[in-house]
């Protein structure tokens, strides 16, 4: 018999392809203070969300939103947000080694990653409130957040190609953190990290 | 910072990406090998910690590893 057509045009064997996108992933870094006087192009930003855009999602909801800044002085107002929920760790003294966020007014590009937790509704849950339908929920909640986290990595990747740098915001802020996360305490629960 | 952005009360804010041209050269963070994430078949028993492993983690190593190069963690 045959190979089908497509498994003849394709070598499997061929690790270029990999070894171009581990470049990128490798060099992926972190940093918190950038280059201000860099101009972020619109490309950059398109090319960015064109990345999140292609993510893999549970039941395809693509649950996210995505609200790309580039007035400063927005920027100035969430970089002061983060530094208040700066001062609020010292005080309550958590332990946690938190960063130095200042140098977001500096970043050059600046995306804001939203959800909307009712799409929950879209993967498998039984809304008859039960003990079971709770946990379905927050399995489904799990799901959610785990397509956001598929968004965001890509668009990380696609923001380090060029060999731009990335500052990974927080994501689990409680309450009236900073990055606005007012989700009741069920929503809290990690399950990303880049 | 929802109002701020006019961003709906039904959404949460979950990320902040803020990109560009590094300051000053980055470090590389640490990452774990790929023998200390990788099971074949079985979940490796070796790879459990307990809860003092990480009480201890979090004591002694979550601060190198947020802010050192890699090459200077222990």
């Amino acid at each position: 018999m045959a190979e089908p057509a497509g498994r003849l045009a394709h070598d499997y064997t061929d690790r270029s392809r990999y070894d171009a996108l581990m470049d990128v992933v490798r060099n992926r870094l972190t940093t918190r203070a950038f280059d201000s006087s860099y101009v972020m192009p619109h490309e950059h930003y398109e090319m960015i969300l064109e990345a999140a855009r292609h993510a893999p999602s549970g039941a395809n909801a693509q649950p996210w939103h995505f609200i790309a800044v580039t007035d400063q002085g927005i920027k100035d107002k969430i970089t002061e947000y983060f530094r208040e929920e700066q001062v609020k760790r010292a005080k309550l003294k958590m332990k946690f080694p938190t960063p130095d966020y200042r140098g977001l007014a500096s970043a050059p590009g600046f995306i804001v990653v939203a959800s909307d937790f009712r799409w929950v509704k879209a993967f498998p849950v039984l809304n008859d409130g039960s003990e079971l339908d709770k946990m379905y929920r927050e399995n489904a909640e799990r799901i959610l957040l785990q397509s956001v986290a598929a968004a965001t990595m890509s668009a990380h990747l696609a923001a380090a190609s060029p060999g731009i740098q990335c500052l990974v915001g927080d994501r689990d802020r409680p309450g009236e953190g900073p990055a606005g996360h007012e989700a009741p305490a069920r929503h809290s629960r990690r399950t990303l990290r880049a | 910072m929802k109002p701020l952005l006019g961003i709906p009360a039904e959404l949460s804010v979950l990320d902040i990406m803020c990109f560009g041209p590094s300051a000053k050269p980055p470090y590389k963070r640490w990452k774990k090998t790929l023998a200390d994430i990788s099971n074949w078949n079985r979940f490796d028993g070796a790879h459990f910690m307990t809860d003092a492993q990480i009480d201890e983690w979090v004591a002694n190593t979550r601060h190198k590893v947020m802010y050192r190069d890699a090459e200077n963690v222990d």
